[in-house]
């Protein structure tokens, strides 16, 4: 089955991922809307990040995604484990936009990802 | 709005309702929204851009209005994940509107829709029971209807203030 969506830059409009290196971690910064049609790019960028970590750091920063459904959860669930596995610490940046940690909360996952408020915090010391 | 087929009958007619409340403002915003579309992944920023609009229109808590963002979205992803893989394309259909409940009181109904089958796909069976667990945690009420002939998935919304 054909999964791959044909209209790319609807997708490309709709959610934004740039990554960027600190001295201490590897930062995605994830914008717009993460559902069925954009998790994958989401998905991608965090694995390569985890890839090109070497024991770094990760901070995923959702500060500005405006949607997050199941698809969105499943993919940052996975990443974390995948991320424990490598011991290499995967961090989320979460404030308070309702649209993100709300998902989070109803779905219990809270508990089980590494949620920090700004990518200050998350950031290695 | 276009006519319906089926077997749908005694939708309401505005014009009552407006002989009804007469110091009421006429029929903006509209207290029904129907949207169908090609049940594709794309669709489904559509679906919850034309949602949002529609519950901002009627001045919807913003807090209630992500939990129905969310609770839409995840019913049309089942559609799009799982309605037609056995019977080729088709459509999802949505149907909301808003009810007074008391003189401090409304609720949104809200009735996603499909002409297919669900049928879970091997590879990601854990997807879809986390999307129906989230919305049954969004809304106050949660049915899920599945026949041969397609699933109708019925939410009503927390009551809010007028």
């Amino acid at each position: 089955m054909d999964d791959k969506p044909r209209d790319e830059p609807a997708d490309e409009q709709l959610l934004r991922v740039t990554v960027h290196r600190e001295p201490s971690a590897i930062v995605v910064v994830v914008q717009g809307e993460v559902d069925m049609l954009t998790v994958d790019r989401l998905q991608n960028a965090v694995d390569e990040a985890l890839d090109d970590a070497a024991g770094q750091t990760v901070v995923v920063d959702l500060t500005e995604v405006t949607y997050l459904g199941s698809h969105g959860l499943a993919a940052l669930e996975q990443a974390s484990s995948s991320a424990a596995r490598r011991r290499e610490p995967l961090r989320l940046v979460v404030d308070d936009t309702r649209a993100v940690i709300r998902p989070i909360q109803l779905s219990g996952l809270e508990d089980v990802l590494a949620l920090y408020y700004s990518v200050d915090d998350a950031l290695p010391r | 709005m276009p006519p319906s087929s089926g077997d749908r009958n005694g939708s309401p007619k505005p014009a009552d309702r407006k002989a009804a409340n007469q110091d009421e403002p006429p029929t903006w915003p509209p207290v029904m929204l129907r949207l169908v579309m090609a049940a594709q992944p794309a669709a489904l920023s559509l679906i919850r851009d034309r949602l949002r609009a529609w519950l901002r229109a009627h001045r919807w808590p913003e807090a209630e209005l992500v939990d129905l963002v969310l609770a839409v979205d995840e019913a049309a992803s089942n559609v799009v994940d799982h309605a037609y893989l056995t019977t080729g394309p088709g459509n999802i259909e949505i149907d909301a509107h808003i009810t007074t409940v008391s003189d401090s009181d409304r609720v949104a109904e809200l009735i996603v829709c499909d002409r297919g089958r669900w049928r879970p796909k091997p590879q990601q069976p854990n997807n879809r029971q986390r999307g129906i667990s989230l919305m049954s945690a969004a809304v106050a009420l949660l049915t899920i209807h599945s026949t041969n002939q397609g699933t109708s998935v019925r939410m009503r919304s927390r009551s809010v203030n007028r």
